[in-house]
């Protein structure tokens, strides 16, 4: 048991290790986040310079929307990287085979692998979160029950999250490459998540039809419920619709586990 | 031009053409990840476009810039960065090939460095980048109030060379880091995204600061704000933003040449991949 725990805690620290031996990553990691923060805030209170609500949000709420939704989206960053240990790397270069050999099993790597990055860059989030607060560039939460409710509603938008991006990078044991799949899920996932610009500015048709698919459960709900737009009534049944994506992903990805681990395919030599 | 460099040329550009075909066969033998990177580039694309059609749609233009004007500028930017990514778009993978030894393999050939990281790969989302992008700026251009005439159509050729140019410059330089054994990837991905994000609106509708940032160390004005200001006409000129406008595809052009050296002498002083 005891050996079981070190090994997580371990295996929690290799993406966070990772980046930290490339100081210059770290220090361009951060520049990148104040720059675009600064950005995006200054953009959006240019376009609201003659507009006081749009789409039910005035300029304080689209600001913090926009703020909090690039934080959230970051901390999924890790994913995003061109990184040797993808698991398309994995399966192209043929080092996929030592994830079935060690004594853990390949989908908890993977959890907790994905585990460590939130973990890393979830830290950065959260710190930005904190700037940006305390620089007056974002709201606070408007009371307590709405703060827990948000936080709640993040959680369940990383599972969701977790899940899709475990879907796609499974694609590669049956597509062997599958890095422009990445790259439209990212698109996509950021056009229905609310990550580019929020939802609520789309057409009436938009929005329905998202409400039928699990992207805006990552980002929109719960940047949603924090800055208002979602009152704390509705919020509770869009938790509900969170949940139930998760238990759908996850019966989704247990079963494209189980049909990757008979079809692994080394490529390399 | 003496004989001798004609044959030159038309040797260099045989070897360019067979070099590209060869790539893109590469690219055919997998026929679902061909469709997905063209659908790739549509979606970039149209990402960009989806949120400059919200913003114009749902606010009355950008300090006094009409949405049709707005839409000219990001119509601009996204035909400038479509051909940026079928010519210059291997530059940001430098970083992945010296990984892979590639460019270890590269030094020894005959060719320049830098045509060979260019011939590397076919960008196939460039396709996809290009149709849109030809799409949007012919339907901004039918909307602006302008006579094409020869000479404005001869500067707007022009420039858009230049915008592709001054892009390749900036994504050059940050490549040219990769040499030095440096991560330069998650920069130019964002870079780029910057300037998607960023590039096209009028650059006045920044605080000073940021205006100052845009004309200088990341010259994001020079892609599509300032030579569209020229392009649009007068209600929008002052005459530093006109001196500025026509500049820009110098300052394009100019700015190439000068990565290039700088991405050369770092090359100079690549030391391998080791192994």
């Amino acid at each position: 048991m005891a050996i079981h725990a070190a090994r997580t805690r371990r295996l929690l620290t290799v993406p966070a290790l990772s980046e930290l031996t490339r100081r210059s990553g770290v220090v361009t990691a951060l520049l990148m986040a104040v720059l675009q923060v600064g950005l995006v805030c200054t953009l959006w209170r240019a376009v609201y310079a003659t507009t006081e609500v749009s789409a039910g949000l005035d300029v304080r709420q689209a600001v913090t929307y926009v703020v909090l939704a690039l934080l959230v989206q970051r901390i999924r960053w890790g994913s995003r990287l061109h990184s040797r240990e993808s698991l398309w790397a994995l399966v192209r270069d043929g080092r996929i085979i030592y994830w079935f050999l060690r004594p853990l099993g390949p989908r908890r790597h993977y959890l907790l692998k994905s585990l460590g990055e939130i973990l890393y860059w979830g830290t950065w989030s959260l710190a930005g979160y904190g700037i940006a607060l305390a620089a007056g560039l974002i709201s606070p939460p408007p009371d307590a029950r709405v703060a827990a409710l948000a936080a709640v509603s993040l959680l369940l938008g990383q599972v969701i999250a977790h899940q899709l991006m475990l879907g796609i990078d499974l694609l590669c044991f049956w597509t062997t490459a599958n890095t422009n799949a990445l790259r439209v899920y990212s698109f996509s996932s950021d056009l229905l998540s609310g990550a580019f610009v929020p939802l609520w500015f789309f057409p009436g048709w938009f929005l329905t039809l998202n409400q039928w698919l699990p992207f805006q459960g990552t980002i929109n709900v719960p940047v949603s419920i924090y800055v208002g737009r979602i009152p704390a009534a509705e919020a509770l049944v869009q938790l509900g619709i969170q949940t139930l994506w998760c238990c759908l992903l996850y019966a989704m990805t247990s079963f494209l586990w189980r049909h990757a681990i008979r079809r692994v395919d080394v490529q390399g030599g | 031009m003496s004989e001798i460099s004609v044959r030159a040329f038309r040797r260099r550009l045989q070897i360019v053409r067979r070099i590209t075909g060869l790539n893109l066969r590469a690219r055919l033998e997998y026929r679902t990840e061909f469709l997905l990177a063209i659908l790739n580039g549509v979606l970039w694309q149209a990402s960009v476009l989806l949120f400059m059609t919200v913003l114009v749609t749902r606010f009355s233009g950008l300090a006094g810039w009409s949405s049709s004007e707005v839409l000219f500028i990001t119509g601009f930017r996204l035909l400038a960065h479509a051909l940026y990514v079928c010519f210059f778009l291997n530059v940001t993978y430098v970083p992945v090939m010296i990984r892979e030894g590639r460019v270890d393999a590269f030094l020894a050939r005959p060719l320049p460095l830098l045509t060979q990281v260019l011939l590397n790969s076919f960008n196939v989302n460039a396709l996809g980048d290009l149709c849109v992008a030809a799409t949007l700026f012919g339907v901004a251009a039918s909307t602006v109030p302008l006579d094409w005439t020869a000479p404005r159509v001869c500067l707007l050729v022009i420039s858009v060379a230049g915008a592709v140019l001054l892009e390749a410059a900036i994504q050059l330089l940050i490549s040219s880091a990769a040499f030095r054994q440096s991560e330069t990837f998650t920069l130019s991905t964002w870079i780029d995204e910057l300037m998607a994000t960023f590039g096209n609106y009028p650059t006045v509708i920044f605080p000073l600061v940021l205006r100052a940032l845009f004309l200088s160390v990341l010259p994001i004005a020079f892609i599509a704000y300032l030579p569209a200001s020229v392009i649009l006409g007068e209600q929008h000129r002052s005459s530093m933003t006109s001196i500025l406008g026509y500049a820009a595809p110098a300052i394009g052009l100019c700015a190439f040449l000068g990565a290039r050296l700088i991405w050369y002498r770092s090359a100079r002083a690549y030391q391998g991949n080791g192994g």
